[in-house]
């Protein structure tokens, strides 16, 4: 088990680091050093130097502007996901965990069909279903994890709904959406957001993952993905140009996640 | 008996389900097949005629009907771009990718399965220190990345590999095997930092219970104890974990077939979609739906029969 | 048998020494049934502990000397303890319910001592496992040796327990507080249990409890202890009736009694009065 000093060090350097990153990507909504689409055959696949800190890319584009706007895009994309993932999700486990009867065993049936899946190849589906593009992607995302964050809010309503203080409530006659969201639901917040981070981390590698393949976002929107199935043929030549998207990628991924672990350790979760 | 019929009546609802969902998405949804085969310039006389040839004037239920029995047979639909039968197109293709996520499976158990005994074993010492940041960092790393940092240093720096040279299983086995262990191990490695985490912290948990102190009241020493005992009662938690796991893999190896130029079902399940040819994606999805829920339902019955509380 | 001299077991905290254990020392022969009495905190279970060699972390250290059949335990290397464990010295605990492997079965976790300590064949085993069920008053041996914990009731398991601890034939068994987890009527079974395995096969057992009562009925000689200090030695009857310290006759008026037979009721009642005052 972690001790006091892992505890608190999961969720300070998540923060930190996530803090970091998302300054970096706000910045690069309304301003970047160069013009991410701009091409300048003079200075094609140029090493990182002091003017382009990460490279150019081999149509002379800055690799730091088209990071910072494709990680935009990621940003966008990831939090929309959970948006619609999250909420529909909370609604629907808040529903089928504290009524629980027929409505919950079909619902759940349904889900645990399609939650068998890996997200990714649902969301694979539906894009090829609605089409691609930066809107279509966040919202197949959104429908492909709201069977997870399902799962997981109902398990933790039905865990809820026999606590005492929900009983009282019964008893005293609150109204059912008020006990579910002003009292069970605070209850449940510590691992409802270490849920959305981890949805959070999983939205932004299936996106990568899409964009990398070529059926995510598409030009002229950027992605870090598909910088890097675009950067794969000149791994040898210039291999800045997958290196900073993909550790762009990472310690975002490691940022959030750690962020994740650190309100799960601090603020317990009534477990 | 009872609860396997149960529990096989609650698989073949699931599959149900998933060919209800299946057949609603690429044969209702996107619109009118015969459409899509003829092109957008064909006139309205020749789609409606293929529209009666293809029978999809007939009422929902029964296309549906069709549509299974003609799966169950082994029809599995007619390519739009290719005009082939989708069995042709993906039935060579199947075993690449079946080899790939059964040699991920096995790298995943072998990396993960002595660290996770050795962190719990020196438990908040240095190395166990050591591998919970190793352990954080590459389960961020995209398994992609992680397939080109590879294909950087082994495959261009020292030369192990051929990035892109893939042979396939019909010219030479072992060379067809050799070139899979790096895209496998690049599925693998975050997979595994994964599970190193969980499995570490579930057998943590078990060497703190009571149990654990009664055998080693008996003389046995710390690694004993880890093996014959926090072992077993430590895997039961993760075996819904390792079923999980399973799914995610075959997800992953669609996108690592890109990174290293290998032909599996991934490749053509990603031009379908591209191109919007639906019989060809919804094979691929039913195909991999099956498998994921058969697999699930292994794994559960597996579950059942290693935690003896629970009722097979 | 064994001799504890000068043993005291501290733990250091920012350079100050807190210790658990100040300082005892007491003596047990051959096949005596020695009652370790206190209430919590008073050192009785890290003693024990102690003597098993189930206290080897980085926490807790320990001075003085152990000497059990002419060795000082304490400078004993781990492999050197678990020689002993489950050998020569065994242990029980107070809580049946949780002290078994939940997914391994009865005989297999018995025979466990055997397979550490012995060669013996399987079948050999399988023979003295059997045995030792019998001596626990099992009945139907053969069938609780394929039984798994969880089909057994918390009495059956402490038998199960006691099984195992005894079936290599220890000199010494330690058993901290085996009866206070059970029922009433389990309790007096399990009690009578261990004085016919003591008997039979002249095993001291070291027997650790808060509850006098249950001191009384089981042991030959007892010591007391309160907050890691040895208060009071002596043959059971005699402390009992006889008690010499202060503390001791407060445990002895603590024991819940009808008033008028209890000899330290007035002593404690007045004691009561004193405070209230």
């Amino acid at each position: 088990m972690r001790n006091k000093k892992d505890t608190s060090y999961n969720f300070t350097v998540g923060l930190i680091l996530t803090g970091i990153m998302v300054f970096f990507i706000l910045l690069g909504m309304i301003w970047t050093p160069y013009d991410p689409e701009k091409m300048q055959g003079s200075l094609k696949l140029q090493a990182p130097m002091i003017s382009h800190i990460f490279g150019t890319d081999q149509f002379g584009r800055d690799v730091f502007s088209r990071v910072l706007t494709g990680a935009g895009s990621t940003l966008v994309i990831a939090l929309g996901t959970v948006l619609i993932g999250g909420t529909l999700g909370v609604i629907l486990g808040a529903i089928t965990g504290y009524f629980g009867g027929w409505l919950d065993e079909a619902l759940m049936r349904i889900n645990d069909a399609v939650a068998a899946f890996p997200s990714v190849l649902l969301a694979l589906v539906l894009v090829s279903i609605m089409g691609t593009g930066t809107y279509k992607v966040m919202l197949a995302l959104g429908i492909a994890f709201i069977p997870s964050f399902a799962r997981i809010v109902r398990g933790e309503f039905m865990r809820c709904k026999n606590e005492d203080y929900v009983v009282c409530a019964k008893l005293m006659g609150v109204s059912v959406p008020r006990i579910l969201f002003v009292h069970i639901l605070p209850n449940i917040l510590p691992v409802l957001l270490s849920s959305l981070t981890i949805g959070f981390n999983n939205a932004v590698l299936a996106e990568a993952g899409l964009s990398y393949l070529g059926i995510g976002v598409q030009p002229p929107d950027a992605s870090l993905g598909r910088m890097l199935s675009e950067a794969q043929t000149y791994l040898s030549g210039g291999p800045w140009c997958a290196i900073f998207p993909g550790m762009f990628l990472v310690l975002l991924i490691l940022g959030v996640g750690m962020l994740g672990e650190g309100i799960l350790d601090r603020f317990g979760g009534g477990r | 008996m009872k609860f396997i019929t149960k529990k096989m009546v609650g698989l073949i609802i699931a599959l149900l389900i998933v060919s209800i969902l299946a057949f609603l998405a690429f044969e209702i949804i996107p619109g009118d097949p015969a459409r899509a085969i003829l092109g957008i310039d064909a006139t309205k006389s020749s789609v409606q005629a293929l529209r009666e040839e293809m029978g999809l004037n007939r009422p929902l239920p029964q296309r549906y009907g069709q549509w299974m029995l003609d799966f169950l047979k082994g029809d599995w639909g007619i390519s739009y771009s290719y005009q082939l039968p989708v069995r042709e197109l993906i039935s060579d293709k199947l075993p690449i990718t079946v080899v790939m996520t059964g040699v991920s499976f096995l790298m995943i158990l072998f990396i993960s399965i002595p660290f996770s005994l050795l962190c719990a074993r020196y438990e908040n010492k240095w190395i166990d220190r050591i591998f919970l940041i190793l352990n954080q960092t590459i389960m961020s790393i995209p398994s992609f990345f992680v397939g080109m940092i590879l294909t950087v240093i082994f495959g261009l720096t020292l030369r192990w590999f051929v990035p892109g040279d893939y042979i396939s299983y019909k010219d030479n086995a072992w060379e067809f095997f050799k070139y899979l262990l790096f895209p496998c191990l690049a599925i693998a490695l975050p997979r595994s930092a994964m599970t190193i985490k969980i499995f570490r912290n579930s057998l943590i948990e078990q060497l703190h219970q009571d149990y654990i102190r009664t055998a080693l009241s008996r003389g046995n020493s710390k690694w004993r104890v880890l093996i014959r005992h926090a072992f077993g009662n430590g895997l039961i938690p993760i075996v819904t974990f390792l079923g999980m796991t399973i799914a995610d893999i075959a997800a992953s190896s669609i996108v690592i077939e890109q990174v290293f130029g290998i032909p599996g079902i991934g490749r053509t399940l990603i031009s379908g979609i591209s191109n919007r040819d639906y019989p060809v994606v919804e094979a691929i999805v039913v195909w991999i739906a099956v498998v994921v829920l058969v697999l699930n339902a292994i794994v559960d019955y597996i579950y059942r029969r290693l935690d003896k509380r629970i009722e097979v | 048998m064994l001799k504890v001299k000068g043993l005291s077991i501290y733990f250091e905290e920012k350079g100050k020494r807190q210790e658990a254990v100040k300082n005892i020392s007491f003596t047990m022969n051959k096949g005596e049934i020695l009652g370790l009495v206190g209430e919590s905190g008073s050192g009785k279970t890290m003693t024990a502990l102690t003597i098993a060699g189930l206290l080897k972390t980085d926490a807790v250290l320990d001075e003085g000397e152990i000497i059990f059949e002419g060795n000082n335990l304490l400078e004993f290397t781990e492999k050197e303890m678990r020689k002993i464990q489950g050998k020569d010295i065994s242990m029980i605990f107070q809580e049946p319910m949780t002290a078994l492997n939940p997914t391994m079965r009865i005989g297999k976790q018995i025979e466990e001592a055997l397979v550490l300590h012995t060669n013996l064949s399987r079948a050999e085993r399988k023979e003295k496992v059997l045995k030792a069920l019998e001596d626990v008053e099992m009945k139907h041996p053969d069938e609780v040796y394929r039984k798994y914990p969880y089909e057994l009731s918390g009495g059956m398991r402490q038998r199960v327990l006691i099984a195992a601890a005894i079936i290599c034939r220890p000199k010494l068994l330690i058993a901290d507080e085996p009866t206070t987890a059970l029922d009433v009527t389990t309790q007096e079974s399990i009690l009578k249990l261990l004085k016919k395995l003591n008997k039979k096969y002249n095993m001291g057992i070291l027997f650790i409890s808060h509850n006098l009562k249950v001191i009384n009925e089981i042991c030959n000689r007892v010591i007391v202890m309160k907050d890691g200090n040895m208060v009071e030695e002596g043959q059971v009857e005699e402390v009992f009736h006889f008690p010499k310290e202060e503390y001791t006759k407060e445990l002895i008026a603590a024991i819940p009694t009808r008033l008028e037979t209890n000899p330290f009721y007035e002593m404690w009642m007045a004691k009561a009065g004193e405070e209230n005052a």
